[in-house]
């Protein structure tokens, strides 16, 4: 951990850096996969209240 | 009078202005609880930014960074990936289920009355704990940075106390939720605009300020001037149990931040459950961003300021004003002194609102009323009353511990309740149609029981004698709270609880059912 990749920047510091894009990268992968969800939930209930007329 | 508390006290106008403001538009229940549901993503989303960045983060990570380097950012890393368990697990279905409060979501499907009671003894455990750290850190603090004005412990301690209650009692969460943005904002501001002067200090060379960092020079222990490289890890968690701390950290931070009452309650404030996530989203952008920054905060001043000129004007929590100060001059001193004063101001008040929330919704008319109100408009004076108190016992406890207690491991708690407890019966009630009341009641009372006995035995009370080696308990803590509601639910069946799965399942997934929006 304590390698240094450029400088005094070592592999613990991208570590702990690449954690926070980690993060902010999964957050924008379920934030477009809930927008799918959202017009399935959308269809589902659009269905019954078709349905329950 | 001093640019610090010119600053302050407008600070303290502004805010005031804003409570006056809210307290004209507050009519009825979920106005003042929940801020009527009508904002938007992005001033949910600041304003939790603003409840999560407490003066333990501006002030305290600077300072480990500044005195330990390396180890103090990893400390950084924990608080933004926590928002992943909010954002993918529990913010949209909480805001489907529930109405006020964390307890709504559970008493969703389980016996009301038990649940309820558990759900409130939870969330008033965690906020004062956490709120108890906060005044006597904030009282220490205020009289630090207005030592020039004479403003004392205590007299800083009853200020904030005063105005907290003020907020809550006339504004409910409207004026909670305003004061939060302005405090995220002005924190912003403060930390990119001393960051930006951590790098033009090193003429916007990266390179020269990680050098640097690469050769800290101080006075260790023994008295001996060391140079060191400040990006090595270990010089916070050594062995043998300092990794393990670590992870137990990680979990506490992780599984506890979706377990914080007043981080749940803010959900509540939006119109459905796409804006909540849109809200994490704002959120976790702001988060993110500050955390990193604390790079700058944190190295800066073991750089720039040096750990031994610290040490001798105010401790670690100091890092942050004397980088300004080093950077700026008084001025930005004053100005970076009361960001943090609003940053403490901001937090109580939404601790305190949670607090009372919970007491009088859960409490006072779910398990002692039978969910209704005798009068009309019962339940918000009683969340009124509750705050009061919240607030003169917080004020008491604070100024009965003094200046120089040691109360840090009070928010190791408050989060280990947080995820012991509170997050397992969350989960499980949401997702696992064989839950029961007894799973229920039995995972949150394990969850508090546990954190608070490995507090007490870890090495934060007990120093050396310490039993339990960890200063966080969340490692163990966290596995014996889902193993209580387990235990819990397998010796209990509850047949109606299971009836109603289908129905929470539909609820929380299409918004088919949930609270409304009542104000536009």
């Amino acid at each position: 951990m304590a390698t240094k990749v450029a400088g005094v920047v070592n592999v613990a510091y991208l570590f702990a850096l690449s954690q926070f894009l980690v993060a902010w990268v999964i957050a924008a992968l379920y934030v477009r996969a809930a927008s799918r969800f959202d017009a399935m939930a959308h269809r589902i209930v659009e269905n019954f209240k078709a349905r329950s007329r | 009078m001093s640019p610090a508390l010119a600053m302050f006290l407008g600070f303290i106008a502004i805010t005031l202005w804003i409570t006056w403001w809210a307290a004209r538009r507050n009519t009825g229940s979920s106005a003042y609880f929940a801020a009527g549901r009508s904002l938007a993503a992005w001033q949910n989303g600041v304003a939790v930014a603003g409840d999560y960045m407490s003066a333990a983060s501006f002030l305290g990570i600077a300072g480990i960074i500044a005195f330990q380097g390396y180890d103090g950012f990893m400390y950084s890393v924990g608080w933004l990936v926590a928002y992943l368990t909010v954002l993918l697990i529990v913010a949209e279905p909480l805001r489907n289920a529930g109405k006020y409060t964390m307890a709504d979501v559970l008493a969703y499907r389980l016996s009301p009355r038990p649940v309820r009671a558990m759900g409130a003894l939870s969330t008033l455990t965690v906020s004062t704990f956490y709120m108890i750290a906060q005044m006597v850190g904030a009282g220490a603090l205020v009289s630090l940075l207005l030592k020039d004005t004479g403003i004392g412990f205590e007299t800083a301690v009853i200020g904030i106390g005063v105005l907290m209650i003020v907020y809550v009692v006339f504004g409910g969460m409207l004026a909670t939720t305003w004061v939060q943005i302005v405090k995220a904002i002005l924190l912003m501001a403060g930390t990119i605009l001393l960051s930006v002067l951590v790098l033009a200090h090193f003429g916007f060379d990266l390179g020269a300020f990680f050098d640097a960092i690469g050769a800290v020079t101080y006075t260790n222990a023994q008295g001996v001037s060391v140079t060191q490289d400040f990006m090595t890890p270990g010089l916070r968690y050594t062995p043998p149990y300092g990794a393990l701390d670590l992870i137990s950290l990680g979990m506490a931070l992780i599984f506890g931040t979706a377990g914080l009452p007043h981080i749940l309650v803010r959900f509540y404030t939006v119109p459905d459950a796409r804006t909540a996530r849109k809200s994490v989203v704002w959120a976790m952008l702001i988060i993110g961003t500050f955390y990193i920054l604390t790079t700058f905060l944190g190295f800066g001043a073991a750089t720039i300021v040096g750990r031994d000129f610290i040490a001798a004007n105010g401790g670690t929590n100091m890092s942050a004003p004397l980088l300004a100060q080093a950077l700026a001059g008084d001025l930005f001193f004053a100005f970076i002194s009361s960001i943090a004063f609003a940053t403490i101001l901001a937090v109580v008040a939404g601790l305190t609102i949670s607090a009372s929330t919970s007491f009088a919704h859960d409490f006072w008319t779910n398990v002692l009323h039978h969910g209704r109100e005798r009068r009309a408009g019962e339940e918000v004076r009683v969340a009124r009353i509750t705050a009061f108190f919240v607030g003169a016992i917080s004020i008491g406890i604070a100024i009965a511990l003094g200046p120089n207690a040691n109360v840090a491991f009070l928010v190791a708690l408050a989060f280990a309740v947080a995820a012991s407890a509170n997050l397992p019966v969350i989960v499980l009630s949401l997702f696992w149609k064989r839950f029961t009341t007894a799973g229920a009641v039995c995972g949150l009372a394990t969850g508090l029981v546990s954190s608070l006995v490995l507090i007490l035995l870890s090495p934060s009370i007990l120093r050396a004698d310490a039993v339990f080696p960890l200063e966080n308990p969340g490692i163990v803590s966290i596995p014996l709270g889902f193993l209580g509601a387990f235990v819990g639910t397998w010796l209990t069946r509850e047949p109606a609880a299971e009836r109603k799965f289908a129905e929470l399942s539909v609820r929380a997934n299409t918004g088919l059912g949930a609270e409304r929006a009542t104000t536009h």
